[in-house]
């Protein structure tokens, strides 16, 4: 019933692709942070307070 | 008699290739499709996609229902499931349901809370660690565009899964789908275990009043424009999806459109979610489903939620380390996006630790800032796929 193929295991994907992890993490922070700054500025200039 | 006759053989017709591991294959998504409905109906979870998925993988694993489709040129076998596929090359094969749908969730959130506090926003990016960790694990069995797509179950963000298994082409969007929307409805079962192994009690107790700021109509007005062009310009893959999001909130908040608005909120979203719902499982056939790569998406689905979880409180436990006023490092697991769920879990626990703890208008913060995160961090993974970043 279950279609027990034999799976890929390549466990030096993981480390190789590490990289797409931090670059990943940095972009969205740094996405994140910019649009932090753009609504500080916005409530700032529009006088939410 | 005649037509009985005809009926009856053509039916044999469309069954006579069945052996009986088919039939018991058939049996066993009978009892899925059931136990969905089952878990919509009576646990009330996620009932208005997973009894439609429910009932859909019903009506695919019906004997004779499926059509078997040989390419003449590759020789690969593929199945028609009548309207049903029709759907799907409709709304899903061109991410039109999914997109459509986030402008029914723009118009619904309220960024309100968010937009008052803004620095909330930092969690929700941490909260994104599992979508990326969870890529590098299944990087491990599976081709990197498939470890893409499945990485993305932890964005908790069914339209965001479905945009990007569809763009990179997986061959595993009915289990990334049913993983996606299973562990959603699963939140207040899989963060709370996770969020008590993380903190104190001491932590837990950290109380944050919630100070009330008048946000102007021109930043609320602003702010969706402001993050589709942010978005756009960073991974202009994604733009649709931030879009749409945002087009719907943009509708909600600029005052003048409210009729579209409420439309959006309920109409739309809803009539979309009953074609989205029975149309995923038109990839839930017992043939492409019951494998044992769809057992280690469901493993690698749960590993992202919990990861997912564990990033946004130890972000915040980090950031405690530096910060005066501190925050209670459970607001950071409402970072998962998984909205509006996460925000009042983290809610829940907060009372649960004291009474008087109302965590409720940061966490509804910090799992909105999630959902655009969710949504940046969908763009990102696209765009690794495409080649593109």
């Amino acid at each position: 019933m279950l279609n027990l193929i034999k799976l890929a295991f390549n466990p030096m994907n993981f480390v190789n692709n590490l990289g797409y992890l931090g670059v990943g993490m940095l972009i969205i922070i740094l996405v994140m942070a910019v649009i932090i700054g753009a609504t500080a500025l916005l409530n700032k200039i529009t006088g939410g307070k | 008699m005649e037509a009985l006759t005809s009926w009856l053989a053509t039916w044999a017709s469309r069954v006579a290739d069945m052996t009986a591991t088919d039939w018991i294959s058939m049996v066993a998504m009978w009892a899925i499709g059931g136990i969905l409905i089952f878990l919509a109906i009576k646990k009330d979870m996620e009932p208005t996609l997973l009894l439609p998925m429910g009932f859909g993988a019903i009506i695919v694993n019906l004997p004779g229902v499926a059509q078997k489709v040989v390419d003449a040129a590759t020789g690969k076998v593929t199945y028609s499931f009548g309207p049903l596929s029709e759907l799907f090359g409709a709304g899903i094969a061109n991410e039109l349901f999914p997109l459509i749908l986030f402008i029914g969730i723009g118009a619904m959130i309220d960024f309100g809370p968010l937009l008052t506090n803004p620095k909330l926003m930092i969690f929700g990016a941490a909260a994104q660690f599992g979508i990326f960790f969870t890529f590098a694990m299944s990087s491990m069995f599976f081709d990197f565009k498939d470890a893409l797509s499945i990485g993305v179950i932890g964005a908790a963000d069914g339209p965001t899964s479905i945009v990007v298994a569809n763009e990179l082409g997986s061959t595993y969007v009915g289990a990334i789908m049913v993983a996606a929307y299973s562990y959603m409805a699963l939140v207040p079962i899989i963060q709370p275990p996770v969020i008590k192994l993380l903190t104190t009690k001491k932590e837990r107790l950290i109380r944050m009043p919630y100070e009330p700021k008048s946000v102007s109509k021109t930043t609320k007005i602003l702010f969706p424009i402001i993050i589709t062009a942010v978005v756009g310009i960073v991974a202009p893959d994604s733009v649709y999806l931030v879009g749409f999001l945002m087009f719907g909130n943009l509708i909600r908040e600029c005052g003048v459109l409210n009729s579209l608005s409420e439309t959006a909120q309920k109409v739309l979203a809803n009539l979309i979610t009953i074609f989205l719902g029975i149309t995923i499982a038109t990839k839930m056939y017992y043939a492409d489903f019951l494998k044992t790569e769809t057992l280690l998406i469901l493993g690698l689905g749960l590993v992202a939620f919990i990861i997912d979880t564990a990033g946004g409180v130890l972000f915040a436990k980090l950031l405690n380390l530096f910060m005066k006023k501190k925050v209670n490092p459970m607001i950071g697991a409402a970072g998962i996006s998984a909205f509006p769920m996460s925000g009042r879990v983290v809610h829940k626990l907060g009372l649960e630790a004291d009474n008087q703890n109302f965590l409720l208008m940061h966490s509804m913060a910090v799992n909105v800032s999630g959902q655009i995160a969710s949504v940046i961090a969908g763009g990102i993974i696209l765009s690794f796929g495409l080649g593109a970043l």
